[in-house]
């Protein structure tokens, strides 16, 4: 038999951000993406828009409300207190998100060139 | 996050870690942010579906959801000086979510299906058996993983059951053969003993403990009361005995016994007459539902949930729809499944047409009202159940309206 607990505490909600993106987040170093320090930077605008910067890339997206919200959940380790197998806790629950559907572009005149552009 | 801002990104130390994705429903997010703590239990067998209950003991079915987009979770990092940006650290990449679909559990199936596990031999191989292979009993925890629905719902399927709890913890049904001679000892203890219409268990233990002469368990005399009666506020363990509760009870076992043969109305009647206990025999003037059995009659009687009524065709005889001419056809209800759309299609595989008053008692337990007021007669509640029935006919089927005037559904299929 399997029972599992879902744990909510609103004193210890965190606040979490959640992206969608059609492709991946990746990168040649060794350990990949772990302990990376600034790799990208995410601008929200006025108008719900929201631009992600990798690099030379930029990407465009919009910022969607959930229909329904998603609660964020972390297996927490065995408890003796607990009567179930298994125990998660909610830290956070969603109501929106980034969403980027579109392709990046690239701007190489502006960072690489440094040239103006046309 | 508040609008025009920059965030530096970051994947934090133990990119990517292990959260999951529980898509909640409108309802239960604002039950959620209701409250300042709660739990929520999963539970289920490995051969199941497993069932989210919350709260309120609403349950519903859980269902992983993949994407193939690239959900990211983000959280925000410790500032520093060095850095003017505010930074979002990158904790999780996942691929799933886990959906809520309410349902509504089929909760007697199952609990009579886990309650017979000691007596059949192992359970189909469920992790309960491997984990229990010495003794083969069944307790709280046990039945709550099992039957995966809320305490207070549980209770009341255990009453109907009837099962009782015995003095190691362990449930136990009681065999319906005795249960029916358990009841009319009780009411004959009951009339020797010249007591009030009040059924007290710690009165009648004894009682019947002595008329038998061999050891009787307090829970079985109390699961047997509790099946038939109906408890008297502020009086525990005394109950008053419902007369339609006997007759349904006995109805499905006359059904049951016949190998669920079809039988004329007026047939049933008398058997189901022959069955009752003659403490609760019909004087004929109570508004119980027991004593017409014509074809308008049935939707309110105590079958109205164990089978439809139909009248044979026969024109020499088209005028005279009396109990004589209705057949009796057994449709268990607890045997239908749990979707309202399954449900309807086997109501009109085994008839064509349903009227309003017909078709309700079929589906009024899928409906998400208190069932105990939709027992009692509630009108505001009586309603409801006719609205949402109303809407689920005209979704699955159609409706059609008779030389009569009166609005039948029939199914889309021809």
């Amino acid at each position: 038999m399997s029972q599992i607990d879902i744990q909510y505490r609103k004193s210890e909600l965190r606040e979490f951000c959640l992206i969608e993106t059609q492709g991946s987040l990746e990168t040649d170093k060794p350990g990949g993406l772990r302990g990376q320090q600034r790799f990208a930077a995410i601008e929200r605008q006025l108008d719900g828009k929201v631009l992600m910067k990798i690099g030379v890339h930029r990407v465009e997206g919009t910022v969607v409300p959930l229909k329904k919200p998603l609660a964020v959940m972390v297996k927490e380790k065995n408890s003796k207190e607990s009567p179930s197998d298994t125990t998660y806790t909610i830290q956070s629950i969603i109501k929106e998100k980034f969403i980027f559907k579109l392709r990046p572009v690239v701007y190489l005149q502006q960072e690489i060139l440094k040239l103006p552009t046309v | 996050m508040t609008s025009a801002q920059t965030f530096a990104v970051s994947a934090s130390d133990t990119y990517p870690e292990d959260f999951r994705l529980l898509e909640l429903t409108p309802e239960l997010a604002a039950q959620l942010e209701a409250l300042d703590t709660c739990t929520l239990h999963i539970a289920g067998r490995t051969t199941d579906t497993a069932t989210l209950i919350d709260p309120q003991e609403t349950t519903y079915s859980v269902h992983t959801a993949h994407t193939s987009n690239n959900l990211y979770l983000l959280t925000h990092a410790a500032s520093s000086e060095t850095n003017p940006l505010e930074t979002l650290e990158l904790r999780a990449k996942i691929n799933q979510t886990l959906e809520l679909q309410r349902t509504q559990p089929t909760v007697h199936a199952r609990l009579r299906e886990v309650l017979s596990w000691d007596t059949r031999g192992a359970y189909r191989g469920s992790e309960f058996d491997k984990a229990d292979a010495g003794g083969r009993r069944v307790d709280d925890q046990a039945l709550h993983a099992h039957v995966a629905v809320g305490p207070k719902a549980l209770k009341r399927a255990l009453e109907e059951v009837p099962a009782f709890r015995d003095t190691q913890g362990h449930w136990r049904t009681i065999d319906a053969g005795f249960c029916v001679e358990l009841l009319r000892l009780l009411l004959a203890t009951q009339v020797e003993h010249a007591w009030a219409s009040c059924y007290d268990a710690r009165l009648l233990h004894p009682a019947l403990q002595a008329d038998l002469g061999a050891p009787l368990p307090y829970e079985a005399v109390h699961a047997v009361l509790a099946r038939f009666g109906r408890p008297i506020d502020g009086r525990p363990a005394c109950y008053t005995i419902d007369r339609r509760r006997v007759a349904r009870f006995l109805a499905e076992h006359i059904f049951l016994a016949e190998n669920m043969r079809a039988w004329p109305a007026a047939d049933f009647a008398q058997a189901l007459a022959a069955t009752m206990p003659p403490q609760l025999a019909s004087d004929g003037g109570s508004d119980d539902g027991l004593d017409a059995w014509g074809f308008a009659h049935i939707p309110r009687s105590p079958v109205r949930d164990l089978a439809y009524a139909t009248v044979p065709t026969d024109p020499a005889n088209a005028l005279h729809a009396g109990s004589h001419r209705t057949l009796l056809t057994p449709l268990f209800r607890s045997l239908m499944p749990a979707d309202a759309r399954e449900r309807i299609a086997m109501l009109f595989a085994a008839k064509p047409q349903w009227s309003a008053k017909e078709v309700t008692p079929f589906l009024e337990d899928l409906v998400d009202v208190d069932q105990q007021a939709l027992e009692r007669g509630d009108e505001a509640v009586l309603a409801q159940v006719a609205k949402a029935v109303d809407v689920w006919m005209l979704r699955f089927g159609r409706a059609v309206k008779c030389p009569s005037g009166e609005t039948v559904y029939t199914s889309r299929i021809n």
